[in-house]
């Protein structure tokens, strides 16, 4: 019996099936169900009922989703700002060192193997009003006059946990980076030296453009990174003083763990995810315009 | 044809049996249910509350039957074992008694909840009982949503003969038991001797004014010749153990904080109570760091020989006394080798303060804190019979007797205390007792967790200047009682 053919696109659908089932099983049914429970009261005391969008509508005037929400954004944009900041010229220095290049490329690497709890432990040890190490330097060289209470104040405690969570990520993005600078070609910038560029010219327009992709899509997985993972915060400093590191994530573990209601719970992760989206989407139209 | 019909034939008859052998499986297991249990006699061979009050406990009929076929439980432990040398006494008494194993989890109370909820929500059976560290505040919510197993022990002799302070926030609204109390702890006034006379405190402090008092004077002299890391007072402001000090400020002046069925702060009381603890930050008395303080952090500061005083659990008069874990209490401020009252070291424990002096001595009143213990409804009905019976046990006097004399933990049944051989083994029974006498316990509503972080996030900014005092009460009941409505 003659066997047939299936054209490649075919072969390929059939080959990214089992892929699909799995995504559709681990990711959309979940998805589905936590956008079917955000409709509902679900405190497990009452019985369970349908309320629409009061949920929604309760979080988007309660002060403290707001005040969450502040939180989050600037934790979001402390975070991937740092990362970038310390990743790109980590980056560029790895992509110029010839000799130990793999022994310093594998140093780099280190922090990506700190889980992110752990390393809010670690900061918060250093951290540490009485004990920290960062106190006793800054206290020797004359920086501080007496010991600061990092963790004790809401824009400290902010950077705190910007900076534990931060710490982390600098490989990844490191990587990323490196990557998209080791594929410019080295005579632009032999070009760029002829015309006299310095720098910050040969940054601006052949690095960053030529970049971008690898550059982006760091800083893309970064961002979202940010919004779901509450590690560090939760080790560092649980959302304190005061609620001043409090983020959505935190406000989601309330709901669920401690407050025990479920359907604000999943409006939080509803609204997180949208948030998550927007920002993929602006990410996507830079990485894709030309 | 004829043999697809078989097919279908056999596949449809393969179905109908199996469909009936889990009918059938269900039906013996609810009959299980319903047997495992029942076959205990829980007034027999004597009534429980002679079982349970007697200087040894005794099993109740029918235990053996009941838990057939079961080798161990397993069951959640609040915080590390090390921790808890009553209770492991106590799981050694029960594993000689009925052969029964003891197994536990040490969890974190940072997470003790959550990992509760998870084992309650995904019905899990393997766990067959848990602690609530929270109890004045969760088991009411518990409780409502039918995840705890009743306990027929809790007759109405029994709950006679526990305190009525605590034995309603056990109870449903059917009357039945669901929990007991796992540890309980009374609060006590601690104080550093050598440090209140080196800084110029005449008279012990008695009430919260005095302490003020005393605390600024030992704060400042602490300052000037300790160190920059020693505090007049401390205290824990982060998560519910906030509400340990707030609620004594409260109850010292003779008012509480539940009105129709919800928390109110903002009484005259309430802002007094307020106003004190966002001083004692403010004023630099306490430090700011009582912000990120539990309740294991501050008495460990203390411990520590870092505070001159603290409202501490009385379960640290254990860890005071002894020398490998506060080696700073064995000595004076000074650093010179230091006896104390009772020869135990520099420290010594009174009744907690009254508001001020014209307050009566009955109002020298704290919070009773404590653990509640429940069994999960989920689990397998014989290893539900094993755990209701390492969970009556453990309100026994005798595993009481255990919990005052090993670990410090005040005693669920107040008979222990009047046991002469108790009496004489442990420390500062007079100031326990009194605390123990005059304690405060109210029930808190459901919500009460989404209340507390209100008022601990409230208080945080209240205490380190960013706003007002009262105007930050304000703002939290404001929003309790938009919890409420």
């Amino acid at each position: 019996m003659k066997m047939q053919s299936i054209s490649d696109s075919k072969f390929g659908m059939l080959l990214s099936l089992p892929g699909l089932i799995l995504l559709v099983l681990w990711v959309g049914i979940p998805l589905i169900i936590l956008i079917g429970v955000s409709f509902l009261k679900f405190d497990v005391l009452q019985p369970i009922q349908f309320l629409g969008f009061d949920n929604y509508i309760y979080l988007f005037k309660d002060r403290v989703f707001r005040d969450s929400l502040f939180n989050t954004l600037t934790f979001f944009a402390g975070s991937t700002l740092l990362t970038f900041i310390l990743a790109y010229p980590t980056a560029w220095s790895l992509s110029r060192i010839r000799k130990g290049s793999t022994t310093l490329r594998t140093f780099v690497m280190f922090p990506w193997a700190v889980p992110l709890i752990v390393s809010g432990f670690i900061w918060g040890w250093m951290f540490n009003a009485a004990y920290g190490v960062l106190n006793h330097v800054f206290v020797s060289i004359g920086l501080f006059e007496s010991n600061v209470n990092f963790i004790g104040q809401s824009n400290t405690a902010m950077l705190a946990v910007i900076i534990a969570d931060a710490w982390t990520r600098v490989p990844f993005m490191t990587i990323l980076t490196l990557a998209g600078l080791e594929a410019i070609s080295g005579t632009l910038y032999e070009s760029a030296d002829i015309d006299g560029a310095d720098i910050f010219q040969k940054t601006r327009y052949i690095t960053l453009p030529l970049a971008k992709g690898p550059i982006l899509t760091g800083l893309l997985i970064t961002s979202v990174f940010s919004f779901r993972t509450i590690d560090a915060i939760f080790s560092l400093t649980k959302g304190g003083p005061a609620r001043g590191t409090y983020v959505l994530g935190m406000l989601n573990l309330d709901y669920i763990y401690n407050y025990i209601e479920f359907g604000r719970a999943a409006a939080v992760s509803v609204y997180l995810a949208l948030i998550c989206l927007l920002i993929a989407a602006v990410y996507i139209y830079f990485l894709l315009k030309e | 044809m004829t043999k697809r019909l078989s097919i279908v034939f056999l596949a449809l008859v393969v179905m109908l049996a199996f469909t009936m052998g889990l009918a059938a499986e269900g039906q013996k297991e609810a009959q299980d249910e319903q047997n495992a249990i029942d076959l205990i006699n829980w007034d027999a061979p004597k009534p429980a509350v002679e079982r349970l009050t007697g200087d040894k406990y005794v099993l109740p009929e029918g235990w053996d039957a009941a838990t057939e076929g079961v080798d161990e439980i397993f069951y959640f432990n609040s915080g590390g074992m090390g921790g808890d040398p009553a209770t492991a006494r106590n799981i050694e008494l029960f594993e000689e008694m009925t052969g029964i194993t003891v197994k536990w989890a040490e969890v974190s109370s940072e997470i003790l909840f959550q990992k509760t909820l998870n084992v309650l929500v995904s019905k899990d059976k393997s766990v067959h009982g848990m602690s609530l560290d929270s109890g004045p505040y969760q088991l009411e919510q518990i409780i409502g949503a039918g995840w705890a197993e009743p306990m027929p022990f809790w007759t109405d002799e029994v709950k006679a003969a526990y305190p009525d302070s605590i034995v309603p926030t056990l109870t449903g609204d059917d009357g039945k038991g669901y929990a007991t109390v796992d540890t309980m702890r009374a609060y006590v006034f601690y104080y550093r001797p050598s440090w209140l006379e080196a800084a110029g405190v005449e008279k012990v402090p008695e009430t919260w004014m005095e302490v003020r008092e005393a605390a600024k004077k030992c704060n400042d002299w602490a300052k000037e010749n300790l160190g920059q890391d020693y505090y007049g007072i401390v205290f824990p402001a982060k998560s519910y153990n906030l509400l340990h000090m707030l609620q004594p400020g409260i109850y010292s002046q003779g008012a509480r904080v539940i009105q129709d069925g919800a928390p109110n702060y903002n009484t005259p009381e309430g802002r007094n109570s307020w106003e004190y603890w966002t001083g004692l930050v403010r004023d630099g008395i306490a430090p700011e760091a009582v912000l990120g303080w539990t309740w294991n952090d501050y008495q460990n500061v203390f411990s520590r020989g870092k505070s001159a005083m603290m409202l501490g659990f009385t379960t640290w008069v254990n860890v005071c006394a002894d020398p490998e874990k506060a080696p700073a209490m064995q000595e004076d401020v000074f650093g010179e080798p230091a006896e104390g009252p009772i020869g135990k070291g520099d420290w010594a424990v009174i009744q907690p303060p009254k508001w001020d002096a014209s307050e009566p001595d009955s109002n020298r009143s704290a919070f009773i804190d404590f653990d509640a213990f429940m069994v999960n409804p989920f689990a397998d009905p014989a290893q539900k019979a094993a755990m209701l019976l390492f969970s009556e046990f453990r309100m026994s006097k005798q595993a009481m007797a255990n919990e005052l004399i090993l670990e410090g933990n005040e005693a669920f049944y107040p008979g222990t205390y009047k046991d002469p051989k108790v009496q004489e083994q442990i420390m500062w029974a007079e100031p326990r007792s009194k605390s123990v006498a005059t304690t405060v316990m109210e029930s808190f509503p459901p919500g009460a967790m989404k209340a507390n972080d209100v008022l601990i996030e409230y208080f945080g900014r209240a205490a380190i200047g960013e706003i007002d005092p009262l105007e930050a009460l304000e703002k939290a009941q404001s929003e309790i009682d938009g919890i409420y409505q």
